[in-house]
């Protein structure tokens, strides 16, 4: 191989693995919501939502197994995946997105940065699009983001028969915590 | 022509490399996401099929109040309500002191029984990692009569009064609107009518359910009895159910049509003495509410 070549490929890899370092990956992304009525508040837990940020452009992605959400009422737990979301049917929620006007250079270590996220929410085979506020913030090796906003049922066709009307929320507020670390591509792939 | 080799390679390299890195993330993430074990919820709605157990359990922290009727017979005219006046229950609780293990108490009027039992429920049906293609429980049980016998001058030991159930209970969800159950049987009845009946009933049941709407479900069980012609007394006959299954929230409510008036193991299987031919059937029901006792944490 010639020197030059050698260079060349070398500088070719590093380029690719340049960009890679730009995106930020986690698989233990943190998701909390609840249905708060008068006569009882439903609440479950998402320990295991999978998550990249990539923060040269902004982009978001986020998946996450309809199944893997922790109920508190084990009976809710199988309304919400048999009744209501229908996750033999559609099994993940996706999002994928931007972080409008993105600066990375405001991405300061312990300083929180107010962004406007936009893009496609994809729940019970609905797509629906959404612009929400969240907070990212750099400390050291880590990045955190967190967003809390709102969804209704209705947008994503999720039927509440008019039997447990006073049980279910129409408007569902849902925490999204995310701790992003650099991604490092997996050997081998 | 090798620094041509090598320019085509750093050409392709130049190409792949950096479209590699831009792929679609969300593509990138299922990639990345391990497959994790997903089981399958829901293969019945009750923890009953119609007379028989389901796979389905109470899991751990919930308990359940079980409420079961079987009215009289439907052709008995206007004059008995079609059944209605007349009826035999059984009442029962039921916990899940943790996923795998159920214990239950109840009470039948049919002999004034009493019966206990555990229902473990060590095989769920589960997709993706671990993959598992059905649900089993073992459900065993014991029934004690309390009823005076014919003659009073009977002294009946409390062991003599006893019968077993044990039953595996093995099930598959095929899709989201069709389960189907197999229930082998083994029912052991310590005192029987005469020196003739075999102490020892073996019953194989099928049971399935069809969802038709998102809480709504026809439900179907028969039993097939071993040596049915061995027992004495009146023609026993198959116990052949058929109903429908509503659920409301906390509540499962099945109603039915059945030739068995008995609601337990070692009633229905074997002092079945009604038949669908000749048109001897009842109406019952089953109403189920689920109490969560103890949350989860999370």
């Amino acid at each position: 191989m010639s020197k030059s070549g050698f260079i060349l490929l070398l500088l070719t890899i590093f380029t690719a693995v340049k960009s890679q370092d730009n995106l930020w990956f986690t698989r233990t992304g943190h998701i909390y919501f609840i249905s708060h009525t008068d006569i009882i508040d439903i609440d479950a837990n998402h320990y295991q939502t999978g998550s990249f940020l990539n923060i040269a452009s902004g982009e978001i992605a986020l998946t996450l197994l309809m199944k893997s959400f922790q109920f508190t009422l084990p009976l809710a737990e199988e309304h919400f995946n048999e009744n209501y979301v229908e996750s033999e049917k559609f099994p993940k929620a996706t999002f994928k997105g931007k972080i409008l006007d993105f600066d990375p250079s405001k991405l300061l270590n312990d300083i929180d940065y107010k962004v406007v996220i936009q893009g496609d929410l994809a729940i019970h085979g609905v797509t629906s699009s959404v612009r929400e506020q969240g907070i990212l913030r750099r400390s050291g090796n880590e990045i955190r983001a967190v967003s809390r906003f709102t969804i209704q049922l209705d947008t994503f066709n999720i039927k509440v028969p008019n039997i447990v009307e006073d049980r279910v929320a129409k408007e569902i507020p849902i925490d999204v915590n995310l701790k992003y670390e650099p991604y490092k591509k997996p050997a081998g792939k | 022509m090798r620094k041509l080799r090598l320019l085509i390679v750093i050409a392709i390299g130049l190409i792949v490399l950096p479209l590699q890195a831009q792929n679609d993330l969300l593509e990138m993430l299922d990639q990345e996401i391990k497959p994790v074990r997903v089981p399958v919820d829901a293969t019945f709605k009750s923890t009953r099929v119609i007379n028989c157990h389901s796979i389905e359990r109470m899991q751990a922290g919930n308990l359940e109040f079980h409420v079961s009727h079987r009215f009289g017979l439907i052709n008995s005219g206007f004059k008995k309500f079609y059944g209605l006046d007349e009826s035999s229950s059984y009442v029962s609780l039921e916990y899940g002191v943790t996923n795998w293990l159920e214990v239950g108490l109840g009470r039948a009027t049919v002999d004034e029984s009493f019966n206990g039992f555990v229902k473990l429920s060590p095989i769920r049906q589960s997709k993706g990692k671990w993959a598992m293609p059905v649900s089993a429980s073992l459900y065993l049980a014991t029934m004690t009569t309390t009823k005076d016998y014919p003659d009073p001058t009977w002294v009946v030991d409390a062991i003599h009064r006893r019968s077993f159930v044990a039953q595996l209970l093995v099930a598959r969800k095929f899709a989201p609107w069709l389960s189907l159950q197999v229930s082998p049987t083994f029912v052991h009845r310590n005192m029987v009518a005469t020196s003739q009946d075999p102490n020892r009933i073996f019953a194989l049941g099928l049971g399935g359910r069809v969802k038709f709407t998102r809480r709504t479900a026809l439900s179907v069980e028969y039993f097939w009895l071993k040596d049915r012609s061995l027992l004495t007394g009146p023609p026993r006959y198959n116990p052949l159910s058929i109903g429908l299954d509503i659920e409301t929230g906390s509540h499962v409510f099945q109603i039915f049509v059945t030739n068995s008036f008995n609601i337990l193991e070692h009633g229905f299987i074997g002092e079945t003495t009604r038949s669908w031919r000749k048109k001897e059937l009842h109406i019952g029901f089953n109403i189920s509410r689920v109490f969560t006792v103890i949350k989860k944490k999370t």
